[in-house]
């Protein structure tokens, strides 16, 4: 490293020695305590709370396709019921039917 | 650092809402607060937002405080993730620079980049100097860039900061080397650069 150099870098790495503390603008406790009273007001939801409704809607997900799974595959069985009992009491409707008599 | 006893006192009566005990809180610390910020993030505004949140958090989580560090350790624990969270956000909002108007379309710098950030605190006669400094504190990896704010421009003692950092003071003193011979590297990089065209 060159004389020059290494003078100038240690320079700038001493720059900081004997810095002040500056200090924030007058008016930044007002803002933080506006901040905090806006924040009371406001109910706020935990994790907690937002695992909970989660955890709820995918079981209520679940047990719907469950149901709907039962459901669908009970269909065929009461189609073929419901097909003997046409045909035993001869249930077909007649065609060009009037539904007004 | 502050009297631990006092403050410790006074968040204690914080967490029962007292606002004037809050206030004396912020009065004897906001300064340490916004200055560490402020070598963070180079940016007196960004600063100011950052000691909000501070001492939102601080308000808020006054009764989780269990006294195992002092109060100034655990409000510089605080700002140091507050102000690397900011920092962290900006690089997030640069990644994006194309979609928004915030930033420079040749070279997707943030036009607000504080390029020529001076440190409201240095003496005018070291102000050329101490921006080139800030510039290359910016550059450095997460944890020597704390350990040198805090315990070069904060002048924290190494004990301090090693409390800050939640390590040991040997890892300190290794931060700190590492940190100065990185600034050092950086700093002739821009002295070839900027020195002697």
């Amino acid at each position: 490293m060159e004389p020059s150099q290494d003078t100038w870098i240690n320079a700038i790495l001493t720059s900081t020695d004997g810095l002040q503390r500056a200090t924030p603008s007058p008016f930044l406790y007002a803002k933080i305590w506006n901040r905090l009273n806006a924040r009371l007001v406001d109910l706020p939801i935990s994790g907690r709370t937002v695992w909970l409704a989660a955890t709820a809607l995918i079981v209520l997900i679940v047990l719907n396709w469950t149901v709907a799974s039962q459901h669908s595959a009970a269909t065929p069985t009461d189609t073929a019921g419901l097909q003997t009992v046409v045909s035993d009491m001869n249930l077909y409707p007649a065609p060009h039917q009037l539904y007004t008599q | 650092m502050h009297d631990i006893a006092d403050l410790s006192s006074l968040l204690s009566a914080i967490n029962r809402g007292e606002e004037n005990t809050f206030r004396t809180l912020y009065d004897q610390t906001n300064s340490r607060v916004f200055n560490t910020a402020l070598s963070y993030v180079r940016h007196r505004e960004d600063a100011e937002e950052i000691t909000q949140d501070v001492y939102i958090e601080v308000f808020r989580s006054a009764g989780t405080f269990r006294g195992e560090a002092s109060v100034t350790t655990w409000l510089y624990q605080i700002t140091v993730r507050k102000s690397l969270d900011w920092l962290r956000h900006q690089k997030r909002q640069k990644r994006f620079a194309f979609l928004t108007s915030l930033f420079d379309a040749s070279t997707g710098a943030v036009l607000h980049d504080p390029t020529d950030f001076v440190h409201p605190g240095v003496v005018l006669e070291q102000q050329e100097n101490a921006a080139i400094l800030f510039g290359a504190i910016d550059k450095l990896p997460d944890k020597q860039k704390t350990a040198y704010i805090l315990a070069r421009v904060e002048g924290l003692t190494n004990i301090e900061t090693a409390n800050v950092l939640c390590s040991s003071v040997g890892a300190v003193e290794s931060l700190l080397t590492r940190a100065t011979e990185n600034l050092k590297k950086s700093l002739a990089v821009h002295y070839k650069t900027f020195k002697q065209p």
